[in-house]
């Protein structure tokens, strides 16, 4: 029996966040920005949810070049990662080349 | 906006990680490297000039311009030595630019600043820069 897929994560928006969040240590909001596309707003509502639910640590840096950065947090980690292994198995089901005990092989595995 | 299929999500999380990957791991772009060489000069041209109060300017703008980069990838051991590498290499060719230009000044030759600036910024070109591309392809693991 599959897991649900976690709801929170599984949107376009966040989902384009915790994946630009996952490889990196540190990551600019203007990087988030331009990469997904989006308005400072919408990126900064996505990033307060984010952060409100212990995925995301942001980091203001009132030096000079006032830059606002973000990374994942161990918590946001695991679950990221729970999360794409339930995608894995999703689409290992679909093809029909799961593994008995459910676990899928997962070739996306590099991100923590 | 509706909600990614499995196979579109898993797509997305590796185009966005490539993208992460490329932007984290690129060497200086070439507009950084002319930056620096015209900071190699100017700091000898201040020198020069009696612009000594200039030079400061120069390196804060300098370190500033280097955090630019929007993306921090986590270091890796073989990144750690290229980097060491490439700031040893950083300072060795600011010391030869700064043996040059007092062996110019010793020699009584024209603008012994600029000189020193000149070998500097050749020292960044041809040495500092290769050894930081390479640091930045360690951060791939």
């Amino acid at each position: 029996m599959t897991r649900p897929l976690d709801d929170f994560l599984h949107t376009p928006a966040r989902l384009s966040v915790m994946s630009l969040l996952a490889p990196a240590e540190w990551v600019t909001f203007a990087f988030l920005r331009d990469s997904i596309g989006t308005s400072d707003s919408a990126l900064s509502k996505q990033l307060s949810a984010l952060e409100s639910a212990g995925y995301v640590e942001v980091r203001k840096d009132r030096g000079a070049t006032r830059s606002t950065s973000a990374r994942l947090t161990p918590v946001g980690r695991s679950a990221f990662d729970a999360y794409l292994d339930d995608l894995e198995e999703l689409v290992a089901r679909a093809r029909g080349t799961a593994s008995p005990s459910g676990a899928a092989t997962r070739p996306v595995a590099g991100d923590a | 906006m509706s909600d990614p299929d499995p196979q579109g999500a898993l797509a997305e999380v590796r185009r966005r990680r490539a993208q992460v990957l490329d932007e984290g791991s690129a060497p200086w772009p070439r507009r950084f490297v002319a930056a620096l060489v015209a900071a190699c000069v100017t700091i000898g041209a201040a020198r020069d000039a009696d612009m000594n109060w200039f030079v400061p300017w120069v390196v804060v703008l300098l370190v500033l311009g280097s955090q630019l980069r929007g993306v921090q990838l986590p270091r890796t051991p073989r990144s750690r030595r290229w980097a060491l590498a490439c700031g040893a290499a950083l300072i060795g060719s600011a010391w030869s630019g700064f043996v040059v230009m007092h062996l110019a000044r010793t020699a009584a030759w024209p603008l012994p600043g600029t000189l020193g600036g000149v070998i500097a910024s050749l020292g960044v070109v041809f040495v500092v820069r290769p050894l930081q591309a390479r640091a930045a392809r360690g951060l791939r693991g």
